[in-house]
């Protein structure tokens, strides 16, 4: 799961080879400041260009869904910006997309595998409340990052998997990006933790376990040695061509391994669009049976966890996907799709009562593994 | 069968000295409270320090060693920016 990306930024360039897929016709449009319309444009740069980070606060998230109306219509995302640096020429930046020659690995990884037209943030908000769907299916009502996951009332999908007799694990980077969300299960099952290095030796030696989850590095940092190691998760200002590196990195390590690809599905995501302009609305959603208050909303108002938030890059990775598979049906996956889609899959029947009614009502993808033969191409990623 | 080129990030884009995110400001105060640590989250933070103490807490939080270049928990502004070390692409 990478980070703070949203989808038209990534693959919107992706609507001009292949009509299905809803991305940019390049006439999207917010208004400016000034009360200019303001088009999207193909000048996304890896680095150097989104700073200060775009605000993704829950009330920053909602004035750039709603900009003060009641309808959901996507047009507060410069004026939103626009507050951080009161710079009308550089607030119009958060409309940029990148073209496809620029970000090759994840638009190749899409056009070769299939591409979700509709995957959402589980939350209009912040990384730390979004990741919490992706473990846990809820984020026991937190809209922000004060996510402490204490006396949590739904267990992890680590934690149900491994008191079911099944393997799961957790990859972090390193020692020093460390694990983001579940520090409760840090600290208390360090066991179902490892490094991106282990990572690599576990698809090695073909001893992935049934279910992992791989966290990039979210920061630059000097390693041991005193060497430089960058950034790879994304974020705005980390350069994007290391995330780039990282997602191919991951790839072939699954590819490489024959023993490992045929049993393998990676997707690819990210937490939340990270302030950055998309076009399409978030739908809403069941609810979790949650309430954010006003004091944490800071729009003056309740949430109740009955939208989603804004649509950011999925790609599911696998031999048993059909080539140029755009997953266009009316489905609205979201991060809860994750523990829904392991749990539905490794242990069936399981309780709804143990889950939260978001993760018991969300879409799940094993179906887009459809083909009876398995594909014998692959795409190349070279390092 | 398509091969796709990945080309090398620059070594400009290796910046620790850049303001540690909220997201990094925020991983330090979780580390903290699992630790019953006081938290020391409001300090100003450079990304490569934040980096180096989340490593140092994670270290004490899972009982591994710590990270040697994270000995001590620095927050402070760099006097002078040092020499960039050769960036690693991993």
């Amino acid at each position: 799961m990478m980070e703070n990306r949203s989808f038209d930024h990534m693959l919107g360039s992706l609507k001009a080879v292949d009509s299905r897929i809803d991305g940019l016709t390049g006439q999207e449009s917010n208004p400016d400041t000034t009360g200019a319309t303001v088009k999207v444009q193909p000048l996304a740069q890896y680095q150097g260009q989104l700073d200060p980070d775009p605000n993704h606060d829950f009330d920053a998230v909602y004035q750039q869904i709603y900009n003060g109306g009641a309808a959901p219509t996507m047009q507060g995302f410069i004026a939103n910006y626009y507050q951080q640096r009161k710079n009308v020429q550089h607030s119009q930046k958060i409309m940029y997309y990148f073209p496809q020659n620029k970000v090759k690995v994840l638009t190749g990884l899409a056009r070769e595998y299939a591409v979700f037209n509709r995957w959402f943030s589980s939350i209009p908000g912040p990384t730390l409340c979004n990741r919490a769907f992706a473990h846990y299916g809820t984020s026991f009502g937190q809209v922000g990052m004060d996510l402490f996951y204490l006396n949590t009332k739904f267990k992890s999908i680590y934690s149900r998997l491994i008191d079911a007799g099944h393997t799961a694990k957790l990859y972090y980077y390193d020692q020093v990006s460390s694990s983001l969300e579940v520090i409760n299960v840090l600290k208390d099952q360090p066991q179902i933790f490892g490094t991106f290095t282990q990572f690599l030796n576990d698809c090695n030696r073909g001893q992935l376990p049934q279910y992992s989850f791989i966290e990039p590095n979210y920061s630059d940092h000097d390693d041991d040695s005193g060497g430089a190691v960058i950034a790879n998760d994304q974020h705005p200002d980390h350069h994007v061509m290391e995330g780039e590196r990282f997602i191919a990195a991951v790839y072939n390590a699954i590819r490489n391994n024959p023993a490992l690809w045929p049993n393998t599905a990676l997707l690819i995501t990210y937490d939340e669009h990270g302030g950055i302009y998309d076009h399409v609305p978030p739908p809403a959603c069941p609810t979790d049976g949650f309430v954010a208050q006003p004091k944490d909303t800071k729009i003056g108002q309740a949430f109740h966890f009955d939208r989603l938030g804004v649509r950011v890059p999925a790609i599911l990775v696998s031999p048993w996907v059909p080539k140029n598979t755009v997953v266009q049906d009316a489905r609205n996956f979201e991060h809860a799709s994750i523990p829904a889609t392991v749990t539905n899959w490794l242990l069936p029947g399981f309780d709804d009562n143990q889950r939260s009614s978001r993760e018991a009502a969300a879409p799940t993808f094993l179906d887009l593994l459809s083909l009876d033969t398995m594909r014998t191409d692959a795409l190349t990623l070279s390092l | 069968m398509t091969d796709i080129k990945v080309p090398k990030s620059p070594k400009g884009a290796y910046n620790p000295h850049r303001k540690a995110s909220a997201l990094l400001v925020s991983h330090i105060a979780h580390l903290e409270h699992a630790l019953g640590l006081p938290e020391g989250a409001a300090k100003r933070w450079k990304e490569g320090a934040a980096a180096r103490y989340i490593g140092t807490l994670t270290a004490q939080l899972t009982g591994q060693p710590a990270p040697q270049a994270a000995s001590k928990p620095a927050k402070s502004k760099p006097k002078g920016r040092k020499a960039k070390p050769k960036p690693k692409h991993k």
